[in-house]
């Protein structure tokens, strides 16, 4: 049986965590995301400690455009928009989809930040993200990261139940942490 | 600290870094720029520094020059919008505004591959606006992560990283 999200996964009876467990040890406060280089939406390639730069950023793996809840999330995120677009905070999605797939679905939701494709799925089990339930599409398990500048993982959230994925308050709460640590000048000068 | 100028003029400057002969109106025109400490000509304007390069490509460019006195603040709602459509809608190699104070939107360099399609430039709606072509001045631009949109310590939109102390 696959154990529930959000569940501690046993460990095997020599100690070792299960070979996938053991690939999203990246994804807890204090991992680090590996610094990926996909296309964006445009096509050109990014490289994603290039796209985080100095600002706290999220990094947010997703099914695609075919997920109704996926598209409840976007909806969120896209509100939670124009308070980062003037909070010094980026935003990262990354999907399977192709970039022209990427753009047509980043375009109809109106949002502003980067989406990255990984249509040839190269960073997929490396970080232990790939949905095996999901035969037909083959998608990212859906999976937030909170990260600051040098791509340490501040907060992480499993989403392939809704209720896992972060709401817009506990992303405000990170940000403002991690805002709180980056900026020596949170206390303004007197 | 030092920034990145650029103007455009009637003749060569000596002093400048980089001078392209291109072509605007129908006639000649002399890309410059500078990468010094203070503004070196009174129609240089600061801009993203890496927008600057010898070795880009041809291409067109939609480059608005607001006159002094017609400037809006650089927080006014119109140049948030311009700012806002074009991180949502990138142009194919890039955006620079243009910087002479740290209140007000001096203009723009909006960088398009092909011909002059720039009925679409946000900034253009601000002010005069004419299309110059040249080659070896602009280099493309990846667009910015976003949805962050404000400027970096007064910097010119859209170079992302504030000064290292």
């Amino acid at each position: 049986m696959q154990p529930l999200p959000g569940r501690p996964v046993a460990e095997k009876p020599d100690g070792q965590l299960p070979e996938a467990t053991a690939r999203t040890a990246w994804l807890t406060p204090g991992g680090q995301v590996p610094d990926l280089e996909l296309p964006d939406s445009t096509g050109g390639v990014r490289r994603l400690s290039d796209l985080v730069g100095g600002d706290p950023t999220l990094v947010h793996f997703y099914r695609g455009w075919f997920c109704p809840k996926e598209r409840q999330f976007f909806r969120m995120l896209a509100a939670l928009q124009d308070e980062a677009e003037v909070a010094y905070t980026r935003f990262v999605s990354i999907s399977v989809e192709p970039p022209e797939v990427s753009a047509a679905y980043r375009a109809g939701l109106g949002a502003r930040w980067t989406f990255l494709s990984d249509t040839e799925r190269r960073y997929v089990d490396a970080l232990g993200l790939r949905e095996t339930t999901d035969t037909v599409h083959d998608p990212y398990l859906p999976t937030c990261a909170v990260v600051d500048p040098d791509l340490t993982v501040h907060a992480a959230y499993r989403g392939y139940w809704f209720w896992g994925r972060p709401t817009a308050e506990e992303l405000r709460q990170d940000f403002r942490a991690l805002t709180r640590a980056l900026r020596p000048d949170w206390d303004p000068p007197a | 600290m030092s920034r990145t100028y650029i103007a455009l003029l009637d003749h060569e400057p000596e002093d400048a870094d980089v001078t392209v002969v291109g072509e605007a109106d129908g006639g000649g025109i002399v890309l410059a720029a500078w990468r010094t400490g203070r503004r070196p000509h009174p129609r240089a304007a600061s801009v993203d520094p890496r927008i600057v390069g010898t070795d880009g490509p041809a291409m067109s460019t939609s480059w608005t020059e607001l006159p002094a006195g017609r400037r809006p603040l650089f927080d006014a709602p119109e140049v948030l919008e311009a700012r806002r459509r074009l991180l949502r809608d990138w142009p194919t190699y890039g955006v620079s505004t243009l910087v002479t104070d740290s209140l007000h939107l001096a203009g723009s360099v909006l960088l398009w591959p092909g011909g002059p399609l720039f009925e679409d430039d946000p900034f253009a709606r601000l002010g005069p606006s004419r299309v110059v072509r040249s080659r070896g001045f602009f280099v493309p631009l990846p667009a910015p992560t976003g949805p962050a949109l404000e400027r970096y310590g007064g910097a010119p939109w859209p170079f992302d990283q504030f000064p290292v102390a």
